[in-house]
């Protein structure tokens, strides 16, 4: 009956649940104890968190001579580790407001997940820029504060400083955003648990009732915080894309960066996306929230900005050879066929060529495979950084100071460090937080429907 | 207290207390305290107590300057030493001196630091055990007065006072000889004019004068006699902006690729073994139209080119008068040969003047040889060694050692424990040249007045003062040389007849003009000439080995000293180490690439480990070494740099810097040669990468990567004579648009009363790394050590640049280009700096804020020149005694900080408060940056471009002048002048 009515209308979520079924589904695994799978990949987690710490403590006592950098190449790991976050940040903002928007409800099982995701992933990035500094005990003087210095104040033309307000801009819609839509669900949480954690649950519930006058101002303030963040997913990335394209450096200059980064940014955050939400499915048991028609579009999505990633590469190629500039063309011609020119192939290889066999509806329903692409949408992001980064640095305008890079094992621990921080804090959300936004689920499931119907 | 029951439990605080056994709140009490007590401890009392009597023109916190001159090597240039609060901070070159002319040389800047060094001795040293003085005193007179057969070995030693103290000493023991060698050793030179000329002086090179410069195997603009000064004169024989324009013409003919032939607009390679052949054949076409009679028949056939000889001869031929012929062999043959060629040429009394010689160099080798033999047969008593290490500078150093075993008495000069002084009865140390009183007379004539500028930091004596005190007559240094000045000097100055004044103002200009001594030469004798009609070549599969000293190090006399190990080499940029050198076709043909080890093992020698560099230029079948490392003692360097968890060390404990290629040295009747006629080199299969600060090496990018058109990049621009005087821009690239700015986006910056500027003329430049060292020194630049500049993070603010390219007849064309920072108008680093830590001056200064500084690199990553250097760990001196060296005028950066050139802004800074005081605007050339100041070549000038009138602003016009990278709109402040090589066309 259902299906004859609306042929277009499948369900999101499959099951036939109730309300009552997602609550309780959705709350399983804050109120139980932690299975022996979510113990193992915490301490995973945490292993590599505490690596990172060494890593970092070691760096920021010893100084950055800790990392492989050199007179030539003076950024690698850090800031491609910064603009691969800032990146993987991007699908969050994506899914929970450009979607909302657009009236895509199939958000709705993935949307809480993404947003915190976007969070972590920020603080890792955000976590980059301040230990890549040589003193990064002054960070705070690239905040614009009133001081006793003169008063001096920071450098309006610099693109870092822009990053740093971008990004905190970032951060903090997010975080209001993610918040905002806790809330219902904290509420949830309030009533169904006692103690002190319903204290903590019903404090930052701020004293929701569910009456309908409250769903209605809830549903307008989230509107309007949709149509806040919405304009950040071209912001942010295009004003980290500043950074290099303000530059001079052959291979950094390039007016195309701001598109060419939005849409790496959503692609690579779509990729780790698809890599949490396959984990989150087959570890929490969600496979009737987080259903292959989920995988199915964020597949289509993934493939939709690996094309333009790929328009991308193109494009920067025929515009540094079209443009006569000799240092232009040789950056490029270096980036592919240099000494570094692995890393530009395993790039391509990954975020162009893999991601064409989803145009297979078969592949997209192989989950399996779909999990193993995302995994390659996510190496080949963290490598397309660091080819623009390194290999236009290590051989730009005067031959003399042409010099190579290869990471120190801190840098490399850095790295995994912020992996580790990133699962860590993802972990330990999907431990004491709802997972999937059950108020949002409830108002897309398919139950009951056809008796109205 | 009663001891409690057995059967209830103690009480807490009765309980018995074992050893560190403390209970939690007390641990937690004490552990507060403490970290309280810590933090709050107050630092001890230092309190500054002014002098009670201020001395006589001291005023804290401005310089002192005294002129001396240099010790560094035997040259003697003349120096200002900069001294503030009484310790010498910066060693300069004196303008007024007829020699160095305001240049010093890099090992002439560093040896500032070698005073400084808390590894020198500090006292005598008898059997090992540090004594005092008269201990030794009467330790050594014994050993002396039992002495039948005394030898005092010396390095030359050009100075009056020292001579006549040796004079003396060898009066007052019969039985004694002096014997004098140069480690770098001109004996046969010498000899030959002994034998042509009557006369044992070398004959003073007067490039200047010259119009052709033709050098075999000379490295005279880098480390041969007296390079300051030949440099002075050669950029003076190729001053295209002076009036008349000049442009010596300068052919070098060597093994190896030396500084002086990467300067050279032709250049041909040969074996050691070929030279004193080809000046035959050179000879055998000058001669005759000279009307010399010279028997040059029955020659083996030329190793040169029969057009090379005749390009060479022509060139000579039409310079007649104003040629110069120049031969760094120490063979005999070779010597008398070239002095035949300068004869025939016209060229004695032009270019090479024996009226007022050169003293520089005076070792005898055959003296040495002598004094071998007598070693080696026991047939010296005692034996006095100053200047000279010779265990470690000469082939027989392992069987000397053995030797000197069997000496009565060893006494040793050194001023440190070297390899000669470990095998001495008695180490007496000298005192630094800055510590005392000394002089020297470097060119007959030419009396130099060398005054200490601080007390000797330890209980030093002065060479002359322990001669005097065991010949029985003790004198001071200072009075030494005032009375040798008093009686020796006054009366060879014409005019002088009042000493004090007389000794005043020698002092005030550091050094007088008086008649030289030597008497006149006879005439030429061309009976002496002798004819080398064959070659020595190495068998097939075999290579001939060169062993050179290099700009750095040397004779290896400098090893200890850090700013010099880490000094790249001028024409191979490696640092921390020699290596065996091999050409490019050879290293093909062997197998094995830069940073391979390999053995080389010549007959009569243990094999020696080297890392390979392969270098273009040098001879296929040659192998070069550079002397002066594997110094004992350089161990020392284990702990230069930072200590971090994957750090390296500079050098093994224990080990020392680069290998010892003194051992292949060979001590032939005639003299002291550099090369072995065959060696054997064998891989190791194992690799040591070396330290080099430049890995690419050409102006040309890869063949693969080059787009359409971007092959080549006209960083260092040159042309060629022939084209600059039809176009003086020639060399400019293709397309460059002749006037008109271009677009500018930002607005201009407002006008302030200066804006500085430099101008560096590449076709004056040699590429010598003094400015270097000046900067480094001047700028508290630290040393990193092996392993940082192998993960190429060398410090250097200015550095030299070197880039091959191909040229005339397949040989190596090299370009040098000293690069720091540009100061660009529009400089890429200001704008993007978060915290306004980079900045502009309103006198066109791009200015580094090293307090404000975060770190972030960003600057460094935009600078299209690669000037920047990041602080990526703490960089303190190795010997924290080396701190007094320190420029209290610049500040000394931590570590995260970025740095880079500042044109020296406190010099700027101390001219312009110099000129307001005195209340006259500042005059064109009053500020001299470090690197100005001691260019030797005067390639560099610094001034106001806002002065229309101002030498900077002249060259700014000039039709060479180009920026690097102009086309990039960052309005560069440092001007380059185009290279000009004198040749008929261009290469490529």
């Amino acid at each position: 009956m259902t299906e004859a009515l609306f042929p277009l209308q499948r369900p999101l979520i499959a099951g036939d649940k109730t309300a009552a079924d997602v609550t309780r589904d959705v709350c399983r695994p804050l109120e139980g104890r932690p299975t022996p799978l979510w113990w193992a990949g915490f301490l995973a987690a945490a292993a590599l968190l505490g690596l990172g710490v060494v890593c970092v403590g070691y760096e920021v006592a010893t100084g950055i001579g800790t990392w492989g950098l050199n007179k030539t190449v003076g950024w690698a790991f850090d800031i491609t580790n910064f603009v691969f976050w800032v990146g993987i940040g991007h699908a969050g903002t994506l899914i929970s407001a450009v979607l909302f928007l657009l009236r895509q409800r199939w958000r709705t099982s993935v949307n809480r997940a993404a947003e915190a995701m976007t969070l972590f992933a920020v603080m890792c990035a955000a976590l980059f820029p301040l230990i890549h500094m040589g003193r990064p005990w002054f960070a705070y003087w690239v905040f614009p504060y009133p001081n006793t210095r003169g008063s001096l104040w920071v450098n309006f033309r610099s693109p870092l400083l822009w990053d740093v307000f971008a990004i905190s801009t970032y951060f903090l819609i997010s975080l209001v955003f993610w918040y905002v839509g806790l809330i219902p669900d904290l509420a949830t949480l309030r009533d169904r648990s006692s103690g002190r954690r319903q204290r903590l649950a019903g404090l930052f519930a701020l004293g929701w009732n569910g009456a309908l006058s409250t769903w209605n101002r809830y549903e307008l303030v989230y509107l309007l915080l949709a149509g806040l963040a919405t304009p950040l997913v071209l912001s942010v990335h295009s004003i980290v894309s500043f950074d290099f394209s303000t530059s001079v450096i052959p291979g950094w200059h390039t007016t195309i960066f701001p598109p060419y980064f939005v849409a790496g940014a959503i692609f690579s955050g779509l990729g780790m996306v698809l890599t949490l939400m396959l984990i989150a499915r087959k570890t929490m048991r969600l496979e009737d929230y987080i259903t292959p028609r989920h995988v199915d579009v964020l597949c289509k999505l993934v493939l939709a900005t690996s094309l333009m990633v790929g328009l991308a590469y193109t494009t920067e190629i025929a515009t540094a050879l079209y443009s006569g500039n000799p240092y232009e063309g040789f950056a490029f011609l270096n980036r592919a066929a240099g000494p570094m020119g692995w890393t530009y192939w395993i790039m391509v290889g990954c975020n162009v060529a893999a991601p064409q066999l989803l145009w297979s509806a078969r592949v997209r329903r192989r989950l399996g495979i779909v999990f193993a692409i995302s995994l390659l949408v996510n190496v080949g992001m963290w490598f397309e950084r660091f080819v623009i980064i390194v290999t236009s640095l290590h051989r730009d305008f005067l031959p003399s100071s042409w010099a190579s890079y290869s990471p120190t094992p801190i840098e490399i621990g850095t790295l995994l460090g912020s992996f580790g921080l990133f699962f860590t804090l993802f972990l330990l959300f999907c431990r004491f937080l709802p997972a999937i936004a059950m108020g949002e689920v409830k108002g897309v499931l398919s139950h009951g429907k056809g008796d109205h119907a | 207290m009663s001891k409690p029951p057995a059967d209830s439990a103690p009480h807490p605080d009765h309980a018995p207390r074992r050893g560190f056994d403390v209970d939690r709140r007390t641990f937690l009490k004490t552990a507060g305290f403490a970290m309280l007590a810590a933090g709050c401890a107050r630092p001890p009392v230092e309190k500054a107590i002014p002098l009670l009597v201020q001395p006589e023109e001291l005023v804290p916190g401005t310089n002192l300057w005294y002129a001396s001159a240099c010790a560094g090597c035997a040259a003697r240039c003349g120096t200002l030493v900069k001294c503030r609060d009484g310790r010498p901070i910066k060693l300069e070159g004196n303008p007024a001196h007829p020699l160095s002319r305001g240049g010093l040389c890099a090992v002439g800047q560093a040896s500032l630091l070698g005073l400084y060094d808390s590894r020198r001795l500090a006292a005598p040293v008898l059997r090992g055990k540090p004594v005092a003085w008269p201990e030794v005193d009467v330790a050594v007179g014994a050993g002396l007065h039992a002495a039948r057969r005394m030898r005092l070995l010396t390095d030359t030693l050009a100075s009056p006072t020292e001579e006549r103290a040796v004079r003396r000493f060898l009066a007052a023991h019969p039985g004694a000889r002096h014997v004098v060698y140069d480690p770098l050793s001109c004996s046969a030179l010498l000899d030959a004019h002994q034998q042509l000329f009557g006369l044992r002086v070398l004959p003073r090179m007067r490039i200047e004068r010259a119009t052709a410069v033709v050098a075999f195997d000379a490295d005279f603009l880098g480390t041969w006699i007296s390079p300051v000064e030949a440099t002075a004169g050669y950029a003076q024989a190729r001053d295209l902006s002076g009036t008349p324009p000049r442009l010596l013409w300068h052919a070098q003919i060597e093994s190896r690729l030396s500084p002086t032939g990467a300067r050279a607009d032709r250049r041909w390679t040969v074996l050691p073994g070929e030279i004193p052949l080809a000046l035959a054949h050179l000879a055998a076409r000058l001669l005759p139209a000279a009307g010399m009679s010279l028997e040059l028949s029955g020659l083996e056939p030329s190793p040169l080119p029969a057009a090379a000889l005749d390009e060479l001869a022509a060139r000579l031929a039409a310079a007649r008068g104003s040629s110069l012929v120049l031969c760094g062999s120490n063979s005999l043959a070779a010597q008398t040969l070239v002095a035949a060629i300068n004869q025939a040429l016209g060229n004695y009394g032009r270019t090479l003047d024996l009226e007022q010689p050169s003293l520089q160099r005076q070792g005898d080798d055959r003296a040495l040889a002598q004094l071998i033999e007598e070693l080696e047969r026991g047939a010296v008593d005692a034996l006095l060694v100053r200047g000279v290490n010779p265990v470690y500078d000469l082939q027989q150093g392992t069987s000397l050692r053995a030797a000197l075993a069997q000496v009565p008495l060893v006494v040793s000069f050194a001023e440190r424990v070297d390899e000669t002084a470990a095998a001495a009865h008695a180490v007496c140390p000298e005192p630094h040249t800055l510590e005392t009183w000394r002089d020297a007379e470097p060119v007959a004539g030419l009396v130099t007045v060398m005054q200490p500028a601080l007390r000797p930091l330890g209980s030093t004596r002065a060479f002359c003062e322990s001669l005097a005190a065991w010949s029985g007559a003790p004198r001071s240094a200072y009075e030494q040389v005032r009375d040798t000045w008093r009686e020796d000097v006054l009366p060879r100055v014409p005019g002088a007849s009042d000493f004090e004044g007389f000794w005043t103002a020698a002092l005030d200009r550091g050094f007088v003009e008086a008649r030289p001594t030597p008497p006149a030469p006879r005439p030429f004798d061309v009976s002496q000439v002798q004819v080398a009609r064959s070659a020595e070549r190495p068998a097939p599969g075999q290579l001939a080995l060169v062993a050179y000293p290099k700009i750095s190090q040397l004779d290896g006399r400098h090893a200890h000293n850090p700013w010099l190990q880490e000094l790249p080499d001028p024409v191979s940029k490696a640092t921390w180490d020699n290596y065996a050198a091999l050409a490019p076709s050879t290293a093909a043909e062997l197998g094995l690439q830069t940073g391979d080890v390999v053995r080389v093992a010549a007959a009569g020698t243990p094999p020696v480990e080297l890392p390979v560099l392969v270098q273009p230029g040098q001879h296929p079948r040659t192998v070069a070494v550079a002397l002066g490392y594997g110094r004992a003692g350089t161990d020392r360097f284990a702990d230069v740099g930072p200590r971090w968890w994957f750090g390296k060390r500079t050098v093994a404990v224990g080990g020392t810097v680069g290998a010892n290629a003194a051992p292949w040295l060979r001590l032939e009747a005639d003299g002291l040669r550099y090369d072995r006629v065959a060696v054997e080199i064998e891989k190791t299969g194992r690799s040591r990468p070396l330290a080099t600060t430049q890995r690419y090496d050409s102006l040309d990018v890869p063949a693969g990567l080059a787009p359409p058109g971007g092959v080549h990049r006209p960083i260092a621009q040159e042309t060629v004579l022939a084209a600059y005087r039809g176009n003086p821009r020639a060399g400019a690239p293709e397309g460059e648009a002749e006037s008109g700015a271009p677009a500018d986006l930002w607005p201009a910056a407002a006008p302030g009363a200066h804006r500085w500027g430099m101008a560096i003329d590449l076709n004056a430049c040699t590429g010598c790394s003094a400015c270097a060292i000046s900067c480094q020194a001047e700028n508290n630049v630290p040393v990193v050590g092996r392993d940082e500049v192998q993960r190429e993070r060398e410090m250097h603010w200015l550095r030299l640049d070197r880039y091959y390219a191909e040229g005339p007849g397949g040989e190596v064309d090299v370009a040098h280009q000293p690069m720091l920072c540009q100061h660009c108008g529009h400089a890429p680093c200001e704008t993007v700096c978060p915290v306004l830590a980079t900045m502009h001056s309103s006198e066109g200064l791009n200015q580094q804020v090293y307090n404000r500084c975060v770190g972030t690199r960003y600057c460094a990553n935009n600078c299209p020149y690669k000037v920047r250097r990041f602080n990526w760990f703490d960089y303190p001196h190795e010997d924290p005694t080396a701190n007094l060296a320190l420029n209290p005028d610049v500040t000394v950066r931590s570590r995260g900080v970025m740095e880079k050139c500042s044109l020296c802004v406190q010099r700027i800074q101390a001219g312009k408060i110099a000129a307001t005081t005195r209340g006259t605007p500042l005059r064109d050339g009053e500020i001299k940056t470090a690197c100005e100041q001691s260019c030797p070549a005067r390639a560099i000038v610094f001034g106001d471009l806002a002065d229309p009138q101002s030498r900077i602003a002249a060259q700014a016009r000039d039709p060479r002048a180009y920026r690097a990278l102009e086309e990039l709109g960052v309005q560069p402040s440092i001007f380059y002048l185009r290279r000009v090589r004198n040749r008929d066309q261009e290469t490529t």
